[in-house]
């Protein structure tokens, strides 16, 4: 959990993401056929380089799906594993035997990218719902599957919300399916705009 | 070939649009399943306008979020082009406001993913049913 | 930032994101970028370099954070350098720089990678630093390494392997 003291509004933030989080871990056991639960939900606001290396060590290299998310909270949703766990993941939609995928091919990488899809909407849908007022729609962007440094991952999806703070806010869960140690985490990283939007809906005087 | 089975088999052939390939595969499966002909696939909203001008299937299955062009810019084209065309939204996006747009743009029903296999196999079959004029229901034909 | 005694067997020295270190062989500088921009300037002889994790373009006048803009942090690492020449001529200053990588393919007119890197051009340009290599743009994230002592500046891309500068 967050070092921080949480005020009422981070307080509020983590009451909706949590619904996020929720929601997608529910979309995710569909999909899979298996149940996937819910390890932890944390939102985090931290300085740069405690934020880079959020997901551990920056050298780590991990498969992700990255996301732009459109609309009035836009940022970046990042759904992040280690190459074992995502390959599980593709034999597990496939209902084949754990370690049957070796390689991302075409169709693994298309498994993977429509279960970032499919959370990440799930995850969004909450968050459309739950937010106080009318935000709208919260719409991913097709995503992108990309092997890279975890470091660099974080660094590309906090660019936006570094130009005008040195105090940044990520918001992770991590998942976990079957009694497998098979884990992914789904970061989401609101742009600057985005920031400044929560912390204004969700001020203090607008709870109750 | 007699002519009603002739015209029997233009009614099930299906277009699916999703820029997943896994997507496509599971559908196009339970499609099949169901009786349709896959028809083709596409892979984004250009790729489905041009399937659809191409292809004149009877019905088509539109994700919403894809590259190039999304499902409802494809949907809305199609449907300028054909009014009478069918087209199943079926995507991740349970928002009011997408489902509302896709209802608005003219789409004929709005699946969520992930879909219950079986669920989705119903509503094909219930589609194929539909699709046939009475005097040549599946059953009514046989020479 | 973090200096290594040149009596000390070879070091590795981790420069975080917007951050700059000055190192003497036979220590080595190392960053981790996405869109940002690594600078790394030494000097041959002497066998002293810095490196710098540029964030982004332009401090626009701000000065509580002068590792995380280009034009504040390559004046800073410069200076620091300077300090380990003690006296020596800044002529034989060289930099290579690598990053500025950008994930999105946005349709906005230029990525901040792309902004860092002009950036970072142009003030080594008015320094009369000159660059003898890059290693920019693309989608992907790069390890750069430093060594100060044959100025070599490795890239390593995410499972594709190392380049040389």
């Amino acid at each position: 959990m967050s070092e921080h003291s949480p005020d009422p509004s981070t307080q509020r933030l983590h009451l909706i993401f949590d619904r996020g989080a929720e929601n997608a871990s529910q979309a995710f056991s569909r999909w899979l056929g298996h149940n996937v639960s819910l390890q932890i939900g944390e939102v985090d606001r931290v300085g740069l380089a405690e934020a880079v290396d959020a997901m551990g060590p920056g050298e780590t290299l991990v498969a992700a799906c990255a996301m732009e998310v459109f609309g009035p909270l836009d940022g970046q949703l990042l759904l992040i594993f280690e190459d074992q766990a995502g390959l599980s993941l593709v034999d597990l939609l496939m209902r084949m035997p754990l370690g049957t995928s070796r390689s991302w091919g075409e169709l693994e990488q298309s498994a993977a990218r429509e279960t970032a899809n499919i959370v990440g909407c799930a995850y969004l849908n909450a968050l459309a719902h739950h937010l106080p007022g009318a935000v709208g729609s919260l719409v991913p962007g097709p995503p992108l599957f990309r092997h890279e440094f975890v470091g660099s991952l974080l660094e590309f999806a906090l660019q936006d919300q570094a130009v005008n703070s040195d105090e940044l806010l990520l918001i992770r869960t991590r998942f976990r399916a079957t009694s497998d140690l098979l884990e992914w985490s789904l970061v989401f990283v609101p742009s600057g705009a985005s920031v400044v939007k929560l912390s204004q809906i969700l001020s203090p005087r607008d709870l109750g | 070939m007699l002519p009603s089975s002739e015209r029997r088999r233009e009614l099930n052939r299906l277009l699916i649009v999703d820029d997943a390939m896994f997507i496509r595969r599971m559908i196009a499966d339970v499609a099949s399943e169901a009786g349709w002909d896959i028809a083709g696939e596409a892979g984004d909203g250009l790729e489905a306008i041009a399937s659809y001008d191409d292809l004149q299937p009877d019905l088509v299955t539109m994700d919403l979020v894809m590259p190039n062009l999304g499902g409802l810019e494809a949907l809305r084209s199609i449907r300028a082009r054909d009014p009478q065309a069918r087209v199943i939204v079926i995507s991740a996006l349970d928002q009011r406001a997408a489902l509302l747009d896709s209802i608005s743009a003219g789409a004929a029903d709005f699946v969520v993913k992930p879909f219950e296999r079986d669920r989705l196999l119903a509503m094909f079959r219930k589609l194929l049913v539909q699709d046939q004029p009475l005097s040549q229901a599946p059953e009514a034909h046989g020479g | 930032m973090n200096p290594a005694s040149q009596t000390q067997p070879e070091t590795i020295v981790s420069v975080p994101i917007a951050r700059w270190a000055t190192v003497a062989a036979p220590s080595c500088l190392r960053t981790l970028l996405g869109s940002c921009v690594g600078v790394a300037v030494y000097d041959l002889t002497a066998r002293v370099g810095g490196l710098a994790h540029v964030l982004l373009p332009d401090s626009r006048g701000q000065t509580d954070q002068p590792g995380k803009y280009a034009d504040t942090a390559i004046l800073a690492l410069v200076a620091e350098i300077e300090a380990k020449l003690k006296g020596k001529p800044r002529s034989r200053l060289v930099a290579k720089i690598a990053g500025g990588a950008n994930m999105f393919a946005t349709t906005s007119a230029m990525s901040i990678g792309e902004q860092n890197v002009l950036a970072t051009e142009s003030i080594l340009s008015r320094m009369d630093i000159k660059i003898l290599a890059r290693h920019t743009g693309g989608e992907t994230g790069r390890r750069m390494t430093l060594d100060p002592k044959t100025g070599v500046v490795e890239i390593r891309i995410p499972g594709g392997g190392d380049v040389t500068l």
